[in-house]
């Protein structure tokens, strides 16, 4: 049957489906009929396509099922117009092609095709002459149909979005109504509490203030989105004292805030600290006897140390790498030492602070110098 | 007496009891909301904007801790808490080049490039809610609106009113000079020469004697708000120490 070209089934601009009816003989297929076309498609391997063009048809007629046979279409056509481009069978010595409807459906199926044939919508609707092809296409038209259907596809996910995100909010709004009624409870507690404090058991302030990190609710009386005292954070301060032992060793017993933070959660993984988490838990080291504890420069910068890291005896050894250089800036005497920078500085500073050493502030920065003053004087 | 104060103890005993209750009962309907909703939060920054917002307005701070229902349920705190993460590791390795300043927008652009391609995205509102926690570690971790743009401190240097003004300054041609500091602010000389002087201490700006009539002073922190230049992530990568 030479009328049918190849196509890869895209519909073009214009082009609606106007019914479609699956069972169709040709080896079980899909038969779809548009305002242009009549397209063939195989059940099983979809990519398997074939049309022609409506215009082509002369006339169709029934033929009613029997005893064995299911009812048919026959659909006679004109002739293959020469420019036609490639199809399964080059040619034909037949100038009909017969639908079998194993499925049913003939009627509905003869009603529509009549239909456009009597409306002839290909004629009003004009689409580029030359159908696509699943060989050789031609570029720009491909894009053009390609670009509907992901635009297609785009609006109908934005809608969905749309819709899911409306239905989101609305789902928020009413579960921070519940979190705002939580958040009156507590400071009405809280108030309780700050009252009457004999009253209120050690364990029940330690639920409450649990009951407060579990919402992220600041403590009314400390200020604090609760911190010590909660076993989260005892459980987690002893986590970081075994965690942090080996590192602390290797860096020379002292390590900045934010290096635990990043080491800590990059270990981690998932189920990350806060840094409120880390610094909650650190206060607690001290008090539960950990190797480790958490210090706080004047500067306002933290560092963890082991308990057996003396900062003050680190400066000795600072001066004495101080003096053999002359004088150093933050940068040199980290590079020496093999430190960070912002720790280099802060040991400086404690250095000078005790007495040490003693700073050149200019515009080439900050250096400092063995503290002459008070050795030589 | 008596009576009055065991009454009052009660009532807190009772009302922590209930809130116990209302805690289980929230837990369950922040756990349906997550399994409905939960991949919003992780897709859309937008809908990040407005929960945190809703938070904020109630008094909750759904980052506070890595513990609380909202981190657990809805992943929002490892989204931010790494990021915070990404954001030091980003701060340090460019901070030989600008002192320890950084515009948001190159800030986000590097961050980015860290993710990766398949990596969730990450908006210029989510960093900003990333370094306000970074504060509670103590490093120094500031934002300062200069102009139209912010830059992002990450080294403790005391930055205050002054130097945030000449930042301002120079945000428009990327340096500033003595001249336009008493020109624009009105100023007397010392009061500007001790700023930049200060700036310059920092490094967080460079000096340049060579530029025409007199010294320029450029901040290497608005190098690329200014000019578009990206280091290579080659350049990133050797630049961590």
């Amino acid at each position: 049957m030479d009328r049918f070209l190849w196509t890869s089934g895209l519909l073009e601009i214009n082009e609606t489906l106007v019914i479609q009816q699956r069972g169709i003989k040709f080896d079980a297929g899909t038969l779809l009929l548009s305002t242009h076309r009549l397209i063939w498609r195989d059940q099983k391997n979809h990519e398997c396509c074939m049309a022609f063009p409506l215009s082509q048809i002369v006339f169709i007629e029934e033929q009613a099922a029997g005893i064995g046979k299911s009812a048919k279409i026959v659909v006679h056509l004109h002739p293959a117009p020469p420019n036609k481009e490639p199809g399964p069978f080059q040619s034909s010595k037949n100038s009909y092609i017969k639908l079998s409807f194993k499925e049913h459906g003939q009627i509905e199926f003869y009603r529509r095709l009549s239909e456009e044939m009597t409306q002839r919508r290909w004629e009003n609707m004009p689409v580029s002459q030359s159908l696509q092809t699943n060989r050789g296409p031609q570029p720009g038209r491909i894009r053009a149909v390609g670009i509907v259907g992901i635009e297609r596809k785009l609006e109908e996910k934005r809608k969905e979005t749309d819709k899911n995100i409306s239905e989101a909010f609305e789902d928020l709004s009413k579960l921070m109504i519940k979190a705002k009624e939580m958040v009156e409870l507590s400071k009405s507690i809280a108030n309780k509490i700050k009252d009457k404090q004999g009253d209120i058991t050690e364990d029940e302030t330690i639920r409450f203030k649990s009951y407060l990190l579990s919402m992220g609710i600041a403590n009314p009386v400390t200020r604090e989105t609760c911190g010590s005292g909660t076993h989260y954070h005892v459980q987690l301060a002893r986590q970081l004292a075994a965690i942090l032992q080996t590192p602390l060793e290797e860096r020379g017993g002292i390590m900045s805030l934010t290096e635990v933070y990043c080491l800590v959660n990059r270990a981690r993984g998932m189920e990350l600290l806060s840094p409120e988490d880390l610094v909650n838990a650190c206060k607690m080291l001290e008090a539960l006897k950990l190797p480790l504890r958490l210090r706080v420069f004047d500067s306002g910068v933290m560092v963890i140390e082991l308990q057996s890291h003396k900062e003050e005896e680190m400066v000795a050894s600072a001066l004495e790498t101080v003096s053999e250089k002359g004088s150093l800036t933050s940068e040199e005497f980290a590079k020496l030492v093999g430190m960070s920078v912002l720790l280099a500085k802060e040991r400086l500073l404690l250095a000078e602070k005790m007495g040490h050493l003693c700073r050149d502030d200019s515009v080439e920065g900050l250096r400092f110098y063995p503290n002459l003053f008070m050795t030589q004087s | 007496m008596h009576r009055r104060r065991v009454g009052a103890g009660a009532i807190a005993k009772k009302k922590l009891a209930e809130m116990s209750k209302q805690l289980d009962m929230f837990k369950s309907n922040l756990e349906e909301f997550a399994s409905k909703h939960k991949q919003e939060i992780w897709k859309n920054p937008e809908f990040r904007v407005q929960f945190q917002d809703m938070c904020a307005t109630i008094g909750v701070d759904p980052l506070a801790s890595g513990k609380g229902f909202w981190s657990e349920m809805l992943g929002v705190g490892d989204f931010y808490y790494e990021l915070g993460v990404q954001i030091i590791e980003v701060c340090l390795a460019l901070k030989h080049q600008n002192g320890g300043l950084i515009t948001l927008e190159e800030l986000h652009q590097q961050v980015l490039r860290g993710r990766g391609k398949f990596a969730q995205d990450v908006s210029q509102d989510d960093l900003i809610r990333a370094i306000k926690k970074l504060k509670a570690l103590g490093t120094g971790f500031g934002i300062i609106p200069v102009g139209g743009i912010y830059l992002i401190q990450s080294v403790p240097a005391e930055l205050n009113m002054d130097h945030t003004v000449v930042l301002q300054l120079a945000e428009k041609n990327g340096y500033v000079t003595v001249s336009d500091i008493k020109a624009s602010l009105k100023w007397e000389t010392e009061r500007a020469r001790q700023v930049l002087e200060h700036l310059l201490k920092e490094g967080l700006a460079w000096l340049d004697l060579q530029a025409p009539w007199e010294a320029h002073y450029w901040l290497p922190a608005l190098f690329t708000h200014l000019y578009s230049q990206e280091i290579t992530a080659e350049e990133a990568r050797e630049a961590l120490p």
